[in-house]
């Protein structure tokens, strides 16, 4: 299967982490969505991580064009603060 | 520059300290007041769940008005509204809604219009399907 072979290309990088996610499929595409909506704070919340950051696409399994109009989205939210920038620890 | 009209959704947020009920009403009807006085529609203004009243995801620092330093604001009340603009007033409704001293921030989004009708559809949504877009 195509996840094994891409597994032992990090063999001759050196530093590089197994990878996370099997590989997936674009939740948009699957969804038929085109437009990602800045407004929908619960489907962003998906692709962003526990401290805010937004997740790279070998994590999410999103399409590149998604992964693009969905960054966009995030950083739109951010500035009318419906997600933060960078999200409060809890544990201190 | 042709003068076309397009479909715009515009998100503000009135500050917590101006959101009395009647001075929600009143921000809004003048927004919607500038909109109009430039040639605009409104077509729909939602202040309702999940809008409306709500908090931050961080807390944002403004100058409020007559203060010397920034104050710390932790909820705001927030507004979603459609409009129909010609696309050569769209700065001054910038500039508008940056003078207001109520509106703490906004966004202008373009509506995508595209593959519908273009009979104007009261209900044009952000997110219709397009029959084909030219890659």
């Amino acid at each position: 299967m195509s996840d094994d072979q891409e597994r032992r290309r990090p063999g001759g990088g050196g530093g590089r982490r197994k990878f996370l996610a099997r590989r997936k499929v674009c939740g948009f595409c699957a969804d038929k969505i085109r437009d990602v909506d800045y407004k929908d704070v619960k489907r962003l919340q998906r692709f962003v991580s526990d401290r805010g950051k937004i997740l790279p696409r070998r994590r999410t399994g999103t399409c590149a064009k998604h992964q693009r109009t969905l960054t966009g989205a995030i950083k739109r939210a951010r500035h009318m603060a419906l997600l933060p920038f960078v999200a409060a620890h809890t544990r201190s | 520059m042709r003068e076309r009209r397009r479909e715009y959704e515009l998100m503000y947020i009135i500050s917590p300290l101006r959101s009395g009920e009647e001075e929600i009403s009143a921000t809004i009807s003048r927004v919607s007041q500038a909109i109009t006085s430039m040639g605009g529609e409104v077509i729909s203004i939602s202040q309702t769940s999940p809008w409306g009243r709500r908090k931050f995801a961080y807390a944002i620092r403004e100058y409020a008005e007559g203060e010397a330093s920034r104050r710390v604001f932790n909820e705001g009340y927030y507004v979603l509204a459609h409009c129909k603009l010609l696309t050569t007033q769209i700065p001054e409704l910038d500039r508008a809604l940056k003078l207001n001293d109520a509106v703490l921030r906004h966004m202008l989004t373009l509506v995508d219009t595209r593959g519908q009708a273009p009979v104007v559809a009261a209900s044009a949504a952000s997110e219709e399907s397009d029959e084909g877009t030219t890659a």
